[in-house]
């Protein structure tokens, strides 16, 4: 249990957009104690979750054959207030920054693109280009909590173009770390 | 006349990949997830042929349009699904008992009688699998990549009375084997 400047016992608990604090104030004299309730805007909390890893897939790896596919994931925002979304990679950027690289177990690459949209396709941001792998979430389309992810908010798709060396050389990893944080 | 004509399956598959964990961002000032792309991986090709069914020909069975709708003959069609889980193409290669250019029925007392047998993608002309290699290659792009996705059966057979009339009364049978192979 936390005490307030006062010596006074805090507990609380937390609902979207606020923490709300019980002030039990003690008298050690008499057996009277008097609650007090207040509200106090949260701290930004925000959680990335429902990722899920993609088998580029489909695939046989065929010369020429283009590997594109899309799942969602779920930003969820307490205070319902904008999200920045930073996206980075293990391989890094293909020498003009225009891709991101995912290497086999030799150390080969397969450029690849990594695109950031909606559920409509509306939004897109290509967070493989090194000149834009920030994406700004606006309150409006995050989830409150939880509870409101369903299948997810944002979409995540790649699409690669298998060569006909590579394509023999697979499979390609590249693990993508996102961090989100508030603006 | 009763012509039943029966067919066994067997399907071939080649080898395949697994994958790692996504990771989840917890609930903080500032979230962070991971998650893995992979490109090119030796996707675990499978081949099935499902949902097969005998056909039973009766002297009451209707016309069929056989042999690229240039005949009509007395006969019955029906569907059954080839599944390449990869979407390729896939041969179908039919084995029984067959002379240059039909297949043969036989009776409890041994007499025979000729028919033809057909296949094709459904909604499509079927050809005959009477003469030549008797095989039938789905075209890639038309097999199902899941056993969910055949719906009423993306391959449709057929088994049609020859030119010469059968001995009324008599049954004939006629076991098929269909044998699924990845091109």
């Amino acid at each position: 249990m936390e005490h307030d400047h006062n010596g006074r016992m805090i507990s609380g608990h937390f609902i979207p957009g606020y923490w709300i604090e019980y002030h039990r104030l003690w008298r050690q004299a008499a057996s009277v104690s008097v609650l007090l309730v207040s509200c106090l805007p949260a701290h930004a909390q925000i959680q990335v979750l429902q990722l899920r890893n993609q088998l580029n897939a489909g695939t046989r790896a065929i010369e020429g054959e283009t590997l594109e596919n899309r799942d969602a994931f779920c930003v969820v925002s307490v205070r319902h207030t904008d999200v920045h979304l930073t996206f980075s990679n293990t391989f890094g950027n293909s020498a003009d920054g225009a891709t991101w690289l995912a290497h086999n177990a030799a150390g080969e690459a397969q450029p690849y693109n990594q695109y950031i949209e909606y559920s409509d396709g509306s939004g897109v941001v290509e967070v493989s280009n090194s000149s834009s792998n920030v994406l700004v979430m606006p309150a409006a389309k995050t989830a409150q909590t939880t509870v409101f992810c369903g299948v997810g908010n944002i979409y995540k798709r790649v699409k690669s173009q298998i060569t006909a060396v590579n394509g023999l050389k697979g499979p390609y990893s590249d693990t993508v770390t996102i961090v989100a944080s508030p603006p | 006349m009763k012509l039943i004509h029966r067919l066994a399956v067997v399907a071939v598959s080649l080898a395949g990949v697994g994958a790692f964990a996504a990771t989840q961002g917890t609930l903080g000032t500032t979230s962070t997830g991971t998650y893995t792309n992979t490109f090119g991986a030796a996707v675990l090709r499978q081949v099935q042929i499902l949902n097969v069914s005998d056909a039973l020909i009766t002297p009451d069975s209707g016309e069929v349009l056989e042999y690229y709708d240039a005949y009509k003959r007395i006969g019955v069609v029906d569907r059954f699904c080839v599944v390449d889980t990869t979407g390729g193409a896939v041969t179908l290669t039919f084995t029984g008992n067959y002379d240059d250019t039909a297949w043969i029925a036989t009776a409890a007392d041994g007499k025979t009688f000729r028919y033809y047998v057909n296949t094709g993608v459904t909604g499509e002309p079927m050809q005959r699998v009477s003469t030549g290699a008797r095989a039938y290659t789905v075209p890639s792009g038309k097999t199902v990549t899941s056993a969910a996705a055949c719906g009423a059966g993306n391959m449709q057979k057929l088994a049609a009375r020859g030119d010469i009339a059968p001995i009324a009364g008599t049954s004939y049978v006629s076991l098929v084997t269909m044998v699924a192979t990845p091109v």
